[in-house]
């Protein structure tokens, strides 16, 4: 009998699948996050997880930009746990880009691909506070962790990113979500997006 | 699957698909498929040009360096 790609439990949507290799990748670097800082999953991660076939690369975290031994902790964690930082091998160095607000990418140690795109955010980012400030909750078997609005995401795709490639995430989103999706929130977060592109 | 409308461009088969997607959950396990086998390509791909431990470090970022990535 056919089973339904997802369905709503509580306000968390869940989806209807077991975890793949790209899910247990994320899974393993929230655990060690979950206990140093916030997050938000977005962009292309939020559509392949909710059925959209492509391959990825890399998957967008977002995190509140944090002082410099916060950070030292959480980089050490990273590494115990068997990642590998792009940028550099001691947080001191690496932390020079996240002060800047720049973006830094973790893997697993011996691997390239995928890799976390680890994103500082703060409040001077519009856009990107509103929408972690505003998470939705979503689960894949175990796994449960936080996106944007989807409503928000698509318009993020559509508006700001808007290639090929984003268009296609945002119209999977649009057509697989499509009863649970909300016209009032769509007028509500357009606003926001479009600051991003001043 | 039972296909109502012929697609023509891309976008059309991610509609179909999510929409395909949407009613049936089994369409999941060729989409794991897909997701591992790049992983997994991709994996051995650089496994074999960068080795491991000191000189996959190493090389990969000499790498990511000439291809803008650090």
């Amino acid at each position: 009998m056919k089973e339904k790609g997802y369905y709503i439990d509580g306000g968390t949507i869940v989806v209807n699948r077991e975890l793949n290799k790209l899910d247990l990748f994320l899974k393993d670097f929230l655990e060690v996050l979950r206990g140093r800082s916030d997050y938000l999953v977005v962009s292309g991660f939020v559509s392949i997880s909710t059925g959209r076939t492509r391959g990825t690369e890399d998957i967008d975290v977002l995190f509140p930009v944090m002082g410099k031994e916060d950070f030292g902790r959480l980089f050490g964690d990273l590494i115990k746990n068997g990642f590998w930082c792009y940028q550099g091998d001691s947080f001191e160095e690496v932390y020079e880009y996240v002060e800047n607000m720049n973006n830094i990418r973790f893997a697993r140690v011996d691997e390239m691909f995928p890799n976390i795109e680890f994103i500082p955010i703060d409040e001077t980012k519009e856009a990107k506070f509103f929408e972690f400030s505003h998470p939705q909750k979503i689960k894949i078997s175990d796994f449960e962790f936080k996106i944007p609005p989807l409503e928000f995401e698509i318009l993020y795709k559509e508006i700001v990113l808007a290639s090929e490639k984003d268009i296609a995430d945002a119209m999977h989103l649009r057509t697989f979500f499509k009863d649970i999706l909300k016209n009032e929130k769509f007028k509500e977060y357009e606003s926001i997006v479009r600051k991003e592109l001043k | 699957m039972k296909i109502v409308t012929k697609p023509v461009r891309d976008l059309d088969y991610v509609v179909l698909y999510a929409n395909e997607m949407y009613k049936d959950n089994s369409l999941f396990d060729q989409q794991k498929e897909l997701v591992e086998s790049q992983l997994n390509s991709s994996s051995l791909l650089f496994r074999r040009k960068f080795g491991k431990g000191v000189s996959f470090k190493k090389k990969a970022r000499d790498f990511l360096s000439k291809i803008g990535l650090i």
